[in-house]
């Protein structure tokens, strides 16, 4: 192992290698705690991202009533409608878990569906407007858990590396150390004995 | 005695209304195969001129449907030419709802801001209306618009204009647009020679449409006062007791309220529609019923105006079912769901 083999035997080396493995076990653990937490918040969205499907049944209600207007009343009308629709606003905002920023999107102002005299039309605009309240939450919450799951990736990622690799690695070598340094004090324990002997 | 010009007014509506496509002819055009299939069957008759100047490459639901209202405008209009006095005015009356359309869509079009333009409009002949519609469509603002109607019987509109940005709203501009509309129709039933058909029909048409909007708002949840704006006054069969029970009734409780006003055998059919609170359903039902109720009157009145009322109302449905059908090919929609709306 190379990182054995650049290693001197000494006893100072040896006590930097048990903090170092001390420190590094510290870390892991935070990082154990990282990913736990992560793993939470995932499983936490991921009951919330059920509302994928009534988002999905809402779009397909909209756009059958849309289907619908547009047969009904042609695409004149409808664009002319459509036009009118005031822009919904939104608020980005921020959150930090665990080193992440977890996006936040809120409805500052709604669309008013109370605008159309055709009354075909106002249930439409009803109707898209609940699908765009549901697509922006689904939006947020499918946002939220890819970056949690890319984290959780890479830290699951380092904690399995320090557990397999780094940490084995470093008490093999700590084992090497200790091992040169009693073979070495038992040859100048013999070497005393002979000297003395003689 | 009735009068030849009226007789001839009367054999040219039993005339033109051979014209119309039958209930067999929109079942083979929703079964065409495609919209190109669609156009084949549908160049021939009145549409034949029309939709064969089309040019293959230009063909699409929106220009069919640019197609189908031209040419029920044409049809429309075609009885005034024919139309002896008084009958002449209450049909020119009749027919300005496209007109009002106009009106409606430039003004929605100026109350938002938005861009309108010719093409956005119905196509109406040169003489048949005294509004300046191009001068409406460069107005400046909607007050620049309403101004140029000041000589014409929607000038009152003005007058909506701050409630209408009070609600943030145009239903005040378009139920005022509507109410004058009916009003001038009305006016003139008085001398015609089969008034009391006449009065019944258009009585009937409001009282529907009174009702529609009344429950589809209420499905919507609309504010009372908004509602309240929409109804066309003088009701006929409904009384003002009749609407305000309605707007004040609980979603849940509608078909029991409509069941006590004239017209509680029509929740029987549309029963369904408001526990579902599908508007587009009531609205459908609704027009059966209207339609229904106009055949029957053309049936009692086929020798009267009553066949012509139902004739310009024919028109306009298969106007209406010739622009869903084209819409639906385009988008490939299944039969069953064209249906839901013819």
């Amino acid at each position: 192992m190379s990182f054995i083999s650049g290693v001197s035997a000494s006893p100072g080396v040896l006590l930097a290698l048990r903090e170092q493995l001390n420190f590094i076990v510290k870390g892991k653990e935070i990082l154990e705690m990282k990913r736990d937490r992560l793993a939470g918040e995932i499983n936490r969205l991921l009951g919330e991202i059920r509302i994928r499907d009534e988002m999905e049944s809402r779009l397909r209600d909209a756009y059958k009533l849309l289907v619908q207007v547009l047969m009904r009343k042609g695409m004149k009308n409808l664009a002319t409608a459509a036009k009118s629709v005031d822009y919904m606003d939104l608020e980005f905002s921020t959150e930090m878990v665990m080193g992440i920023n977890l996006v936040r999107l809120n409805i500052k102002r709604e669309i008013k569906s109370t605008v159309y005299y055709d009354p075909l039309l106002q249930a439409l605009a009803k109707k898209l407007n609940e699908a765009f309240r549901y697509m922006i939450k689904t939006a947020e919450i499918e946002n939220n858990i890819e970056m949690l799951a890319y984290e959780l990736m890479g830290t699951a990622r380092k904690v399995n590396s320090l557990e397999k690799i780094v940490i084995p690695q470093y008490r093999e070598t700590i084992r090497y150390v200790e091992e040169r340094l009693m073979e070495d004090a038992l040859s100048e324990f013999v070497r005393t004995k002979h000297i003395v002997g003689r | 005695m009735r009068s030849a010009a009226y007789i001839y007014l009367i054999t040219r509506a039993h005339g033109l209304s051979t014209h119309l496509l039958s209930a067999d002819d929109f079942r083979s055009l929703m079964r065409s195969r495609d919209l190109d299939a669609f156009v084949e069957a549908i160049s021939r008759g009145d549409y034949a001129e029309k939709v064969g100047l089309l040019p293959r490459e230009k063909v699409s639901a929106k220009e069919l449907n640019r197609v189908f209202s031209e040419i029920y405008v044409d049809r429309l209009l075609y009885l005034l030419k024919v139309a002896p006095q008084p009958i002449n005015k209450f049909l020119d009356a009749y027919t300005r709802k496209v007109e009002v359309e106009n009106i409606k869509r430039i003004l929605i079009s100026k109350f938002y801001g938005l861009t309108i333009t010719q093409e956005d409009l119905i196509t109406l002949p040169r003489t048949y209306s005294v509004i300046n519609f191009q001068a409406m469509l460069e107005a400046e603002s909607i007050e620049d618009a309403i101004s140029l109607l000041v000589y014409t019987k929607y000038k009152g509109v003005g007058n909506y204009i701050s409630i209408a940005r009070e609600s943030d709203s145009t239903i005040p501009l378009e139920a005022y647009l509507d109410k004058v509309y009916f009003q001038n129709v009305s006016k003139y039933i008085e001398g015609l020679p089969d008034k009391g058909i006449v009065r019944n029909i258009i009585g009937f048409e409001v009282d529907i449409r009174n009702l529609y909007f009344v429950l589809a708002y209420k499905l919507l949840e609309t504010p009372s006062n908004l509602i309240e704006k929409s109804i066309i006054r003088p009701l006929y069969r409904l009384t003002d007791e009749h609407i305000s029970s309605i707007i004040r009734a609980r979603k849940d409780v509608l078909v029991d309220t409509l069941g006590s006003t004239p017209y509680g055998w029509v929740s029987n059919f549309i029963s369904d529609a408001l526990e579902r609170g599908s508007i587009e359903d009531l609205e459908h039902k609704l027009n059966v019923i209207l339609y229904n109720f106009l055949k029957s009157m053309s049936t009692r009145n086929a020798l009267g105006l009553g066949y012509v009322l139902w004739y310009l109302n024919a028109i306009y449905y298969e106007y209406r079912n010739l622009t869903a059908i084209a819409f639906a090919k385009e988008l490939n929609l299944a039969e069953e769901e064209v249906s839901l709306v013819l």
